[in-house]
């Protein structure tokens, strides 16, 4: 959960930067080209083609915070049930339920059989919370979420980074 | 020359520099192979989250590439520029010399 947390903060820490760039650049483009006197096709060509790539670079930008938010959340959610999962195992621990800390799993109960009178009621009562417990934790492993960053993440950055690196106009 | 002239030139080759520089800022910024995916929880998570992260960071390296790119047709404008300069100036220096009395 730290690593998701860790990762999530590197790509919103990417996305001030692309942005940083982005704005010195347009003000660069602005002073040689409307400011300063830059006319022609050259100066149109090169003005044009970096307000196209300025634009992919905001949505490139959008994309890193878009990604950080998924991971955010899968962090923030993953959290939530590895705690549910634990105050689960913790309850059925206090009723006498062996949950193994290595997988998570109730440690198979111990059958009635051969057991009388408390000892037996209480094989039963074991086994019936081992089998809550053991049915809990398998709808919370459904719950973990699913393909979301798959098919959004993909999909965003398809659609929003048309760069190509020998594409680009700025004739001169 | 005009001194107009002389700004805008001067502003080109200003411009390619700053091109240059943020060009290795954008590239620093996703060094190495960006950041890497720690576990997810489940496979497809872990299958996909690098994957996109992958993605975002080639699309960022080519843009850095692209700004590279702007830098040198900036600095190409600059010498185009100055080499028109030069030649003007040398063709002034024939004209003037074939006017009579010069």
């Amino acid at each position: 959960m730290r690593g998701l947390s860790s990762l999530a903060g590197r790509c919103y820490g990417i996305v001030p930067q692309i942005t940083d760039v982005d704005a010195a650049l347009t003000r660069q483009v602005s002073t040689i080209a409307h400011d300063g006197g830059w006319r022609g096709a050259a100066a149109s060509a090169f003005s044009s083609a970096w307000d196209s790539d300025s634009a992919a670079g905001r949505q490139l930008a959008g994309a890193w915070e878009h990604i950080g938010d998924l991971v955010d959340a899968l962090a923030v959610e993953l959290a939530g049930l590895e705690n549910a999962l634990e105050e689960a195992a913790r309850g059925v621990e206090q009723q006498g339920v062996a949950v193994d800390p290595a997988t998570g799993s109730p440690v198979p109960a111990i059958a009635a059989g051969g057991l009388t009178g408390p000892a037996a009621q209480a094989a039963v009562t074991r086994g019936q919370l081992a089998a809550e417990y053991a049915d809990f934790r398998a709808r919370t492993r459904r719950e973990l979420p699913g393909p979301r960053p798959q098919v959004s993440c993909r999909q965003w950055l398809r659609s929003c980074c048309p760069l190509q690196v020998a594409g680009t106009g700025g004739r001169v | 020359m005009s001194d107009g002239y002389q700004v805008v030139m001067a502003d080109l080759l200003s411009a390619s520099g700053v091109f240059a520089d943020e060009s290795t800022t954008l590239s620093q910024a996703v060094s190495g192979e960006g950041p890497s995916a720690p576990d997810g929880g489940d496979a497809v998570i872990n299958s996909a989250l690098p994957e996109a992260l992958r993605a975002a960071v080639v699309t960022t390296s080519q843009l850095a590439a692209v700004i590279d790119s702007h830098a040198h047709k900036l600095r190409t404008a600059y010498g185009r520029y100055h080499d028109a300069e030069e030649t003007s100036a040398q063709l002034c220096q024939q004209l003037t010399r074939l006017l009579p009395g010069t």
